[in-house]
């Protein structure tokens, strides 16, 4: 009977702790990025620190033994022109997917916004590159690689 | 007078690309697409557009000897377009570069991207959010196609 009972403690603790361990387990993660620098390759453009967040989530099913990992990037943030000192925002998302039988995507993408200016400075494109792990536990990494500005033509 | 087929921009790199991979995964898949009189519609001011110009795509695969590859998924793309209404000029210059860690070769990709078609006067910029469409299956048969487009005005 105190060995059951024994048996029976063990098992609850180790459920405790693999039900603590999957809360722990995230579908988000938020990269901040604080006086970051951005290298510019646009003509008209201008170096630019920024400052905010990159906000990477992603979903996980199985069909069929395959995973379907589907990943969505968002940025939001300011700028200030190491020029000029103009001010600039970006705001925007975009999605990827990864489809494998493996128990994680390891996947590097970029994330293409518009620099917008606050004034009278020419607007660029804002590319950072990506480097984001997920798994099919919930949990995530993401590091912002590097922070390109761009023209477009 | 532009009456030729009209397409949508990314009709220019939507052609499915159908490669073999090398056996060996250890080099380079490189394609060169040239971009010849083709019209496209503006959509956000109607305007027919004729571009020219060049779509160079790169794909390197590294297999390591436990058996994970390391691929890169590279494309570039350089437009001239001409008005057909207006007379004016039109640039894009984009360029795109992910990348895959996975076990074994076989995988299905996704990526978004933007193409963005620059006015170089007071003509509307045109964007194309699209959706780049990788699957290499276990021979290491690669296809590639747009699979999503979305038109918007800057």
């Amino acid at each position: 009977m105190l060995r059951s009972s024994k048996y029976a403690l063990i098992a609850a603790s180790l459920l405790l702790l693999s039900a603590a361990s999957f809360a722990q387990a995230s579908n988000s993660y938020d990269v901040n990025l604080s006086g970051e620098s951005a290298v510019n390759q646009c003509s008209v453009g201008e170096p630019v620190v920024l400052s905010g967040n990159v906000h990477v989530s992603y979903a996980v099913t199985n069909d069929n033994g395959v995973n379907h990992y589907a990943i969505t990037a968002a940025d939001d943030l300011t700028a200030v022109g190491q020029k000029t000192g103009a001010a600039y925002v970006a705001g925007d998302s975009d999605d990827y997917s990864s489809n494998n039988d493996d128990p994680s995507a390891d996947v590097t993408v970029e994330l293409k916004s518009d620099l917008k200016a606050q004034g009278a400075a020419a607007g660029m494109t804002l590319v950072q590159a990506l480097h984001i792990v997920v798994d099919t536990m919930g949990n995530i990494s993401a590091q912002v690689v590097s922070n390109t500005t761009t023209c477009g033509n | 007078m532009l009456h030729r087929k009209k397409f949508a921009i990314l009709i220019l790199v939507s052609a499915v690309l159908a490669l073999t991979a090398p056996s060996a995964f250890a080099q380079a898949m490189v394609t060169d697409t040239p971009i010849t009189d083709t019209i496209i519609n503006n959509k956000c001011n109607g305007e027919d557009i004729l571009l020219n110009g060049t779509l160079h795509q790169e794909m390197n695969f590294n297999t390591t000897p436990n058996g994970n590859t390391h691929s890169s998924f590279d494309a570039t793309l350089h437009l001239n377009g001409y008005g057909g209404t207006s007379g004016a000029l039109y640039v894009a210059k984009e360029s795109t570069h992910n990348e895959t860690n996975t076990k074994g070769i076989a995988q299905e990709q996704s990526f978004g991207t933007k193409i963005k078609l620059v006015s170089q006067g007071p003509a509307p910029d045109m964007v194309d959010r699209a959706t780049l469409h990788v699957v290499i299956d276990s021979n290491g048969s690669v296809k590639q196609d747009i699979s999503k487009h979305e038109i918007n005005c800057k």
